[in-house]
């Protein structure tokens, strides 16, 4: 229905609504997913393009997120218009194309409907986190007039109301997200090079390597992660760089043991012997052969980790111990709680957000992980 | 093929002397290997320029461990193996990586032997590059790869998980001719497929052997097919070589009680001769290879008349009985 609605969706002139209207030519057709979608980006891009229309100069002078924040809202808008045109014009009906395993398992994620639903969160909270010198004007660390706004309950000028010091939450809320979101994926990113090369290595060479290899990664699980955490980020500065590097380097033996448990299946594999019979050396087959089979585990489990450390960062603010001079999600928590009686909306906004990110991230995984599951095809 | 000519006056192709496979089993938590699973025990053969040579023997008698141990697959614990005149055990890596553009080994599980996650051209071509073959057009060479398969050149781009059964054991096929191998060891290439597509599979092989001048170690449980495709064959019984020769003169003449006992129950299509031919029925079951009996180590369910103290207690020689043929048995005299 899909590709044949977007060819009906040109015969009635589908293109020049495109032209000004991404996503409505698919909505026409019946793809309320795609459409929304679409819609959704194209016309809250330009509300906001044409609300800052007189502080643009002002926010693409101001440092390096200003002028990131302009090229990712201009992207956005193009990118949405590009591929809504090339979805309402392009080769439609059955193209003959040979889809890989990668390609069955998209198929098989996009009709999860929840999986899809987390996965336009996570992308739209990245969008925004992105964009957020153009969605507020207000500076997340600007303290207001001590006397008249404090604890400001939520109006126009402050959406989602002030804290203690007259700061607008909304502003720190926005601000928080980059610092959890950057936290989550580096750090993830980090753990699941590291552990993917160790494991496999461990796994593909078996013997003593493997044995000194596993017990390290044993030794390093077994050390309480929260303690090394604290130690460290009270030895040294509280750096956003400090935190996202010990967080991924105590996170990657877990990754580690995954790999290693495919990998040790994986060699006994017919298609790695051939490798070896057609004399590939260990680093060819470890990165062509096996890695590639064995990562579908991984994807799993890094998109559930983004989560489990964003709340893990979160942890860490809340004991006062996250990134200091820039406000995150869990230090406002930490902060809102004592006056969650007469301004509810200090605490209660950022645990939201903390809940919805890793309740999408957890939806995400669980749908990588139905759609990965090599059982479900050879 | 039978009735085709085999030059065995020169030096063979693969000189198999000795050949042990021991696999240490472990046992207890800390346990030290404590004691060794003979998988092959003593396996010599020869086999020449252009021939096949099938290779039988009941599950778990040693056949794949043999092919894959001649190749360096595995490491063998012992013995000797010469290809063309190269000793295989003292390749360093880079003699080795010589070694597997003329030695070809092919899989018994055709869903199993290819790369779930590349393209049919990204694997053949990935052979052609790494060792310097297919310039200077790689991506034709694997088209024709795929035609000498008999798979359509279109099909380059899709998945193995797009091919049936029969198709990725012809695509497991096509990468092992892509180095362009002298010695191909062939796995149950045909065991794991429909009877019908086994036929095209058989076929195809033999037209390769015919056009490009391949060598085959053909590894099978399907007496019957052994003898279609093969030049000489040898039997294994319980990692040892119990009788090898040429193929009519084992299928019409076997020497050692256990080829006699495996031929009997080959069906025939023959209902006339079924009169002359009697069913041996062997008692019990293979011993295990863990702990092999003494002496002969078929002694325990031969049913040789003759069978005796001398069987149970000294292992008989693999030796020639006259006319090429080999047999590991005290009870066959020598030029039978």
């Amino acid at each position: 229905m899909s590709e044949d609605g977007a060819v009906h969706g040109l015969r009635r002139g589908g293109a020049p609504l495109t032209a000004i209207l991404p996503g409505a030519p698919q909505l026409l057709a019946g793809r309320w997913g795609a459409g929304t979608v679409a819609l959704l980006v194209w016309l809250g891009s330009w509300w906001v393009l044409i609300a800052r229309r007189h502080s643009l100069a002002d926010v693409w002078a101001a440092g390096w997120d200003g002028p990131l924040a302009i090229t990712t809202l201009l992207g956005a808008l193009v990118s949405c218009w590009v591929w809504s045109l090339r979805d309402t014009l392009g080769p439609g009906g059955h193209r003959d194309v040979s889809v890989g395993q990668w390609g069955l398992a998209c198929r098989a994620f996009s009709k999860n409907r929840t999986a899809v639903v987390g996965l336009i969160v996570i992308v739209g909270l990245y969008y925004v986190a992105l964009i957020t010198p153009l969605v507020t004007p207000a500076d997340p660390s600007a303290q207001g007039n001590l006397l008249t706004e404090r604890f400001l309950p939520l109006s126009a000028a402050h959406r989602l109301g002030t804290d203690q010091y007259g700061r607008d939450v909304l502003a720190r809320l926005l601000y928080g997200a980059r610092i959890s979101l950057t936290i989550g994926f580096v750090a993830v990113g980090i753990s699941v090079s590291i552990g993917t090369l160790v494991g496999a290595t461990a796994g593909y060479l078996g013997g003593i390597a493997d044995a000194v290899i596993m017990r390290f990664v044993d030794m390093i699980i077994s050390f309480p992660r929260l303690i090394l955490l604290v130690t460290i980020v009270a030895v040294f500065d509280r750096s956003i760089f400090l935190i996202v590097v010990v967080l991924g380097l105590t996170l990657w033996p877990g990754t580690a043991r995954i790999v290693r448990g495919e990998v040790l299946s994986l060699r006994e594999r017919e298609f790695v012997q051939a490798a070896r019979a057609l004399g590939y050396s260990t680093r060819r087959i470890i990165l062509r052969h096996i890695i590639p089979n064995a990562l579908a585990p991984v994807i799993v489990a890094a998109t559930l980790g983004i989560g489990n450390t964003i709340v893990l960062e979160a942890g860490l603010s809340f004991l006062g111990l996250g990134v200091a001079g820039t406000p995150s999600w869990g230090s406002m928590v930490a902060e809102g709680r004592g006056d969650l009686l007469n301004a509810w909306w200090l605490a209660t906004f950022p645990g939201l957000a903390i809940v919805f990110t890793v309740l999408s991230f957890n939806l995400v995984g669980d749908g990588l992980r139905d759609a990965l599951d090599p059982r479900l095809r050879t | 093929m039978s009735g085709r000519q085999v030059d065995r006056t020169g030096e063979p192709l693969l000189r198999v002397r000795d050949l042990e496979k021991h696999f240490p089993v472990q046992k207890g938590v800390f346990g030290r290997a404590e004691r060794m699973l003979k998988a092959v025990d003593g396996v010599s053969f020869d086999i020449y320029r252009g021939e096949t040579l099938g290779l039988v023997g009941e599950s778990g008698c040693g056949k794949s461990t043999t092919g894959r141990a001649i190749l360096r697959l595995i490491e063998p614990t012992a013995g000797s193996v010469h290809f063309d005149g190269i000793d295989v055990g003292a390749l360093d890596r880079q003699g080795l990586r010589g070694l597997r553009r003329r030695t070809q080994f092919v899989f018994q599980d055709p869903f199993g032997s290819l790369n779930p996650r590349m393209s049919v051209g990204a694997m053949l071509e990935e052979a052609l590059y790494v060792h310097g073959l297919g310039q200077p057009d790689p991506r034709a060479r694997a088209m024709e790869l795929l035609d000498r398969v008999g798979l359509r050149p279109e099909h380059i781009d899709r998945y193995p998980h797009e091919f049936s059964g029969g198709q990725r054991q012809r695509l497991g096929i096509a990468r092992a001719l892509s180095v362009e191998p002298d010695l191909l060891v062939l796995d149950e290439p045909v065991s794991a497929l429909d009877v019908s597509v086994q036929a095209q599979v058989i076929n195809l092989l033999v037209d390769l052997q015919r056009d490009l001048g391949l060598t085959y170690l053909f590894i099978a449980h399907d007496l019957a097919l052994v003898e279609h495709v093969s030049d000489r064959v040898a039997v294994m019984y319980l990692g040892r070589m119990v009788e090898l020769a040429d193929v009519r003169a084992l299928y019409q003449d076997p020497q050692h009680p256990y080829t006699k006992a495996l031929l009997s129950a080959v069906p025939r299509p023959d209902p006339v001769g079924r009169e002359g031919r009697e069913r041996i029925v062997l008692k019990g079951d293979v011993p295990s290879p863990l702990n092999p009996p003494g002496g002969c180590p078929f002694h325990t369910r031969c049913p040789h008349p003759h069978k005796d103290a001398l069987c149970s207690a000294d292992r008989p020689r693999f030796e020639g009985k006259g006319a090429g043929h080999f047999a590991a048995c005290h009870k066959v005299g020598k030029g039978a």
